[in-house]
């Protein structure tokens, strides 16, 4: 599962073969059932960015997020968890035609999509003034009058001011959230292939729900099937917690053991080909036991919340209606958020904590956005955890995390 | 592998009163009034704890931590308050600001002027797009600065509580380690060792892997791999589901973290039924030795990192990959200042004077092409007579 397998890569790089020589074996897809066109996917992203860089009056664009590189690029870059402090990943400049320079992690093209070429990419350099002088080079950078940003640092403002005093800076991250937010056929096809790991993931850690388990031993069970699935980047990287009654949801992942009766909150979240797929559930712990009357009516007040939640998931609605769907179904006061948006990683809440009305009216959903929806739904009998993702369509929302509820829904 | 019963004893309490004085006299010596930190590791390192998920997710679900000239406990904006220990007191931990949103980056501004009210420096570790432009009008009469003068001040020198964090976060690296190396036959994927070690740190306790394991598989000579920019050797190339097969180079490099501090593990192996390095390969493992022992022999208090890189030199001219380094810090980030040998230059190098406390890991490169090459990294801790190791992870199958 690569995004590029030899035998495309030998076929499509135009630059020769030469350049692509560390042996790459694997078994991406089989050759009759080809999954995604990578190449056209990238085509078809760096088009949209450069349309809204025409839109927004961009002469140039400085990356630092992954995310944002990876759409606009293709790249892979060494993956960490954590963000990580801003340095420009990928440059790049409007012309005839555009220029795209990358900052690679690895001396090696090997990561490199075909199409930038290897004069366009450069090792990561330790010192900023070594990346400042090979911007000043880039043709066309130094007459930019309109510079964007995904994000900056004090340190790395104070070295691009002086080297383009004429280029107005903008953060451009809004527009990137825009265009990444509605997704193209060939991105819906990694979302999906990223839920089915998270869920074949997610479910191997549930088949080891024991008492005398650990915590931290369901989040290895979880990572261990997600990296044989062939990929060892995640989304997120696990909530596998113990619900004690009456407390909040416990995002840490401990050494505490399992007992006999416990309900456990697993969560976790896979990314492939930089997409993410991301669920949670809320399972039982039990041998002898089973979930009382009173864990299942509160699984069942979580279901109408995600339901009503997820029926908003429709072209023309907002976050606003997200909001209003969730208290009308008695959500409460939301601790976490009620809607997100997903695709290259989480791409910016939909309603939730900290948004204001009008922030969550501007969040408009359109056919093509993938949302995940999730809830926790607080009680005294131990409280329910669960998060699907959505893809909205011209008719009813799509669940593509198809995994089932597990034993509170038992009788339902 | 029992996740507990080898805890090491580390005071945390301890650990935080003692990062935040260092914190807070490192803002005076720069005239700071209040510092924001956005970035998770100077938030660690201010004593609050959260996620370690995707960038994205990190972005969008972003903490706050604002520690002010004048008081003692930071003030903290955040989605986890589980994350916030008990030394911050409860009005000082606030819901999530999203600073991904100009409405949110308007409510830090009217915050920070709440809790460092009169500042006249506020500086800042990392600017979020709707920042970009508009933070001097939010922030009127303030001057802005760079808060990593500040946590880098405060980071370079670690306490004993961190060094012992670092010694544990290696312990549980290595430890994972055996498992990986021995399954390194021909016909393992890099995903599948990526499996291994992922379950292994879990069940031994870690709080997080941290980057992408890195099982690389080198040719021999730099013109047999995929091109690379700078006729060096094409390392660290990204994991994925490829075969590795017969007398493969591979050099591993991973980490985690325990405690928000981070381990650092980089070995040389060779993918065999019968692991065997050819005589060649033999050599540059011996001018490694060589390498390292030299330098080894240079640390101690008063010495600067130009020493160092210049102990690696006399027995190595080109001792390091281009794109890389000697070697760098380790704390709360798995590569942090100071970079000992990068392209900053010697003269950076000399300025920077070892003191007890200081952790780095030195991760030298012996390369000869054609033949191979040996690479490993190895912590170490500085001490008031010497040097002490923090990697214990042995050398096979060189030794």
């Amino acid at each position: 599962m690569t995004e590029t397998t030899t035998t495309d890569t030998l076929e499509t790089d135009p630059f020769g073969t030469g350049l692509l020589g560390t042996p790459n074996l694997g078994t991406g897809a089989l050759e009759h059932r080809e999954r995604v066109d990578f190449r056209r996917l990238r085509e078809a992203r760096l088009r949209r960015f450069l349309r809204a860089m025409d839109e927004r009056g961009l002469d140039a664009c400085f990356f630092g997020r992954e995310a944002n590189a990876r759409y606009v690029t293709g790249v892979r870059r060494l993956w960490t968890a954590q963000s990580r402090p801003f340095v420009p990943a990928c440059l790049v400049v409007r012309g005839a035609p555009p220029v795209v320079e990358l900052l690679a992690f690895s001396a090696s093209y090997e990561d490199i999509p075909a199409e930038v070429g290897p004069d366009h990419f450069y090792p990561v350099t330790w010192n900023p003034m070594n990346l400042i002088e090979r911007f000043r080079a880039v043709p066309g950078l130094l007459d930019a009058r309109r510079i964007g940003f995904d994000g900056l640092s004090p340190l790395f403002e104070g070295m691009l001011r002086p080297a383009f005093p004429d280029a107005e800076f903008v953060g451009v991250e809004d527009t990137m959230r825009a265009i990444r937010r509605v997704k193209l056929p060939d991105e819906i096809t990694c979302i999906r292939t990223a839920a089915a790991i998270a869920e074949s993931s997610l479910y191997a850690a549930i088949a080891e729900l024991r008492p005398g388990v650990t915590e931290q031993h369901l989040r290895a069970a979880f990572l261990d099937r997600m990296c044989e699935l062939g990929t060892s980047q995640f989304a997120q990287q696990g909530t596998f917690s113990v619900l004690d009654p009456g407390a909040p949801l416990r995002w840490t992942t401990t050494d505490r053991e399992l007992r006999d009766g416990d309900l456990v909150a697993l969560a976790g979240g896979a990314l492939w080909a930089g997409y993410e797929g991301s669920l949670a559930r809320t399972w039982c712990c039990g041998i002898s036991t089973s979930p009382s009357a009173a864990q299942r009516a509160t699984y069942a007040r979580w279901r109408g919340v995600v339901d009503a939640v997820a029926d908003q998931c429709r072209p023309g609605r907002t976050g606003g209606d997200v909001r209003a769907a969730f208290e009308r179904a008695g959500g409460g006061r939301p601790t976490m958020s009620i809607a997100y948006a997903v695709g290259l990683g989480h791409e910016g809440p939909i309603a939730g904590p900290g948004m204001s009305p009008e922030l969550e009216r501007a969040q408009a959903l359109e056919a093509g956005v993938v949302v995940a929806v999730r809830h926790f739904e607080a009680d005294a009998a131990g409280g329910c955890f669960g998060e699907d993702l959505f893809l909205v369509t011209p008719g009813d929302p799509e669940r593509l995390t198809t995994l089932g509820p597990g034993p509170l829904a038992a009788g339902d | 592998m029992s996740p507990r019963g080898d805890t090491p004893a580390v005071d945390f309490a301890r650990m935080r009163a003692e990062r935040r004085r260092r914190l807070r006299e490192a803002m005076a010596t720069n005239g700071f009034d209040a510092v924001v930190l956005i970035g998770p590791s100077n938030q660690e390192y201010a004593g609050i704890r959260q996620p370690p998920n995707d960038a994205m997710r990190m972005h969008h679900e972003p903490v706050v931590v604002v520690v002010t000239a004048a008081g003692d406990a930071p003030f903290v904006w955040t989605p986890f308050p589980e994350g916030v220990p008990d030394d911050v007191p409860a009005e000082h931990v606030h819901g999530p600001l999203l600073l991904e949103f100009p409405e949110g980056v308007e409510a830090l501004a009217r915050a920070v002027a709440e809790v460092a009210p009169g500042a006249r420096r506020v500086a800042f570790d990392e600017y979020t797009s709707p920042m970009i432009g508009t933070l001097p009008g939010l922030l009127d009469g303030v001057e802005l600065a760079d808060a990593t003068l500040a946590t880098g001040a405060a980071r370079i020198v670690k306490t004993r509580d961190e060094i012992e964090c670092i010694r544990h976060a290696q312990h549980i690296n290595e430890t994972a380690m055996y498992d990986v190396e021995a399954a390194l036959r021909p016909g393992v994927r890099q995903n599948e060792l990526s499996a291994i070690f992922l379950r292994n740190v879990f069940e031994l306790g870690a709080s997080s892997s941290i980057i992408d394991p890195i099982w690389s598989l080198t040719p021999l000579s730099v013109a047999e791999g995929t091109h690379t920019a700078n006729a060096d050797v094409g390392f660290p190339l990204a994991s994925n589901d490829r075969f590795l097969r017969e007398d493969d180079l591979v050099l591993s490099d991973t980490g985690i973290t325990w405690m928000g501090y981070h381990s650092d593990f980089g070995k040389t192996w060779i993918c065999s039924v019968d692991p065997k390095p050819t005589a060649g390969q033999r050599d540059c493992y011996a001018r490694w030795r060589e390498v390292i022992d030299a330098v080894y022999a240079t640390i101690k208090p008063g010495a600067t990192c130009g020493d160092l890189v210049r102990a690696a030199a006399a027995v190595e001219p080109k001792h390091a990959l281009e794109h890389f380094y000697l070697g760098h810090g380790c704390g709360c980030d798995s590569g942090e200042a100071p970079f000992i040998g990068s392209d900053l230059g010697i003269a950076f190098d000399d300025t920077v004077e070892l003191v007890p406390g200081m952790v780095f890991v030195l991760e030298p490169v012996v390369w000869r092409d054609g033949v191979g090459g040996y690479r490993s990294e190895e912590i170490v801790a500085v001490t008031d007579d010497g040097f002490e190791k923090l990697t214990t992870y042995g050398y096979t199958p060189f030794e």
